[in-house]
């Protein structure tokens, strides 16, 4: 690195970058005053290309905020990142006083043990006494008068205290959303926002995941944690707002979910298949995906009440 | 086009960004092009456009900068045959890269960091006080005890030489083995 880099933004001698870096800096400072706001624009309307440069500094700026999932935040000043210790297994409800005080104890809300089931398409959000579940396709859940429980694939809880959903071994208490899934060997739970209390059933310790973080549980093996990217949890919670998100995915895959949520079957030729594409698509409009893909790929598109072909 | 300025380089960030060191090593075979000005045009033509709406932003992206380029040799008096060659066999869907060219999130995540581990210590430290730790400038200032405007300007330093890595670094492509995932948050339950 050049030890003579000229950053600030008003020296004339500065590069595109130089200068745009210098007002980005300037700018997360604080607000600008009259005379550097002029000076801003000035410099903006000189060139098309400053205002490029101004754009990708800005967007450079924001990138380096992933810097925070490498290492935490501010406080504690050392961020210590302790391993989650196995949950015990073997401690029968010791904790039920604990537990009681903990979740006021729900008011009976509709009917007691009713079994959800979907399949393909996105349940409307389940109302709850402390707050809402949606179920997505292909899932189970049994809702009872206390606590909810998924029995299979995946649903989308926004609760707040009170709310006790379970699934597989784990017992979660959601202030905020919460994403689960749950298959016959592992359940995974995906913080959004908010926070959400956690428990393996017969034991009395409870963790607290925040938002970003997830767990996952397979068999009784110690539970594994991991923070997650922005983009990793906007794929991830992508379904229960009704998109897709791809990212660098063949066309195969993305038509597989495509026809997991919607009755209109796509089809691609083997010429496609293996195509990536990026992008955000609504969930429940193949026909609309399709014609994107017709126009990326140059792939032609023949559609049927039923069915979309691309080829 | 500054409206909405941070939502658009949230959205610069995540969807141009990373793909800019595969455009560039496109850019760069065309002789007489400029590559720093057609992705500074590209920026702004972007920005300029319903960003939100863009399906395919690698696509997008790819295209603006193929526009650009026709514009600027449709300008030229010149234009070297080899580029309008190229120009011609360059189509979309051989734009995409593969899965392995293409930088993920936590790959975009490793490079940052080895970007910054390159700048001096001090302008390191202040970045990652900044950026990662999520440090106001005033905050950093007092906590390393030195002038805010010194903060401020080490911070335009090391976004230069970002910019730099970002243009010219070969990314790294291969996915560095996971860390030990780094446990958010966990308590223990006093009762």
């Amino acid at each position: 690195m050049r030890r003579d880099a000229r950053v600030s933004p008003t020296l004339a001698s500065a590069t595109p970058e130089e200068a745009a870096a210098g007002w980005t800096a300037r700018l997360d400072k604080g607000p600008l005053s009259a005379s550097e706001q002029q000076a801003l624009q000035n410099w903006l309307d000189q060139d098309r290309r400053h205002k490029g440069a101004f754009l990708r500094a800005k967007a450079i700026w924001q990138a380096s905020g992933r810097l925070s999932a490498l290492h935490g935040p501010a406080a504690p000043p050392i961020a210590h990142t302790t391993p989650l210790p196995p949950l015990p297994r073997r401690r029968f409800f010791a904790a039920a006083a604990t537990t009681a005080l903990l979740l006021a104890a729900p008011k009976p809300q509709g009917k007691a043990n009713s079994l959800y089931v979907t399949a393909n398409g996105v349940s409307a959000p389940l109302h709850t006494a402390f707050g809402t579940i949606t179920l997505d396709c292909y899932s189970q859940l049994k809702m009872g008068l206390e606590s909810s429980r998924l029995v299979a694939g995946r649903c989308c809880v926004l609760g707040r205290t009170g709310m006790i959903v379970k699934a597989g071994n784990l017992i979660f208490a959601p202030q905020g959303r919460l994403l689960l899934s749950c298959s016959p060997t592992q359940v995974t739970a995906t913080s959004i926002s908010g926070s959400v209390r956690l428990r393996r059933h017969h034991s009395n310790e409870w963790w607290t995941l925040n938002a970003g973080s997830q767990i996952s549980l397979t068999g009784n093996l110690p539970p594994e944690v991991r923070s997650l990217l922005p983009e990793e949890m906007a794929t991830q919670n992508a379904w229960s707002l009704g998109l897709l998100e791809a990212r660098d995915e063949s066309i195969s895959s993305i038509v597989g979910t495509f026809n997991r949520y919607n009755q209109r079957q796509l089809h691609v030729s083997a010429d496609f298949a293996n195509r990536k594409l990026t992008g955000v698509f609504n969930l429940n409009q193949p026909e609309v995906f399709a014609m994107a893909a017709q126009t990326i790929l140059g792939a032609r598109l023949t559609q049927t009440p039923q069915t979309l072909l691309l080829y | 086009m500054f409206n909405n300025s941070d939502q658009c380089s949230i959205w610069l960030a995540t969807h141009i960004l990373p793909h800019e060191n595969h455009i560039r090593a496109r850019l760069r075979r065309y002789a007489d092009i400029d590559t720093d000005d057609i992705i500074h045009e590209a920026y702004v033509t972007i920005a300029e456009a319903d960003w939100a709406g863009i399906a395919n932003p690698l696509a997008y992206f790819t295209s603006i900068c193929r526009n650009l380029v026709m514009q600027h040799y449709r300008r030229a008096r010149v234009v070297p045959v080899t580029s309008l060659a190229l120009m011609q066999a360059d189509t979309m869907p051989d734009a995409m890269p593969s899965a392995e060219q293409v930088v993920h999130a936590r790959q975009e995540m490793r490079f940052l960091e080895k970007a910054i581990a390159k700048l001096p210590a001090r302008c390191r430290d202040i970045f990652i006080l900044r950026r990662a730790r999520g440090l106001s400038q005033k905050e950093c200032a007092a906590q390393l005890n030195i002038s805010e405007n010194i903060v401020e300007k080490q911070l335009a330093r090391a976004l230069v030489f970002l910019s730099k890595e970002y243009s010219e670094s070969e990314r790294e492509m291969t996915v560095d083995e996971e860390r030990r995932p780094r446990l958010a948050h966990s308590r223990k339950r006093h009762p």
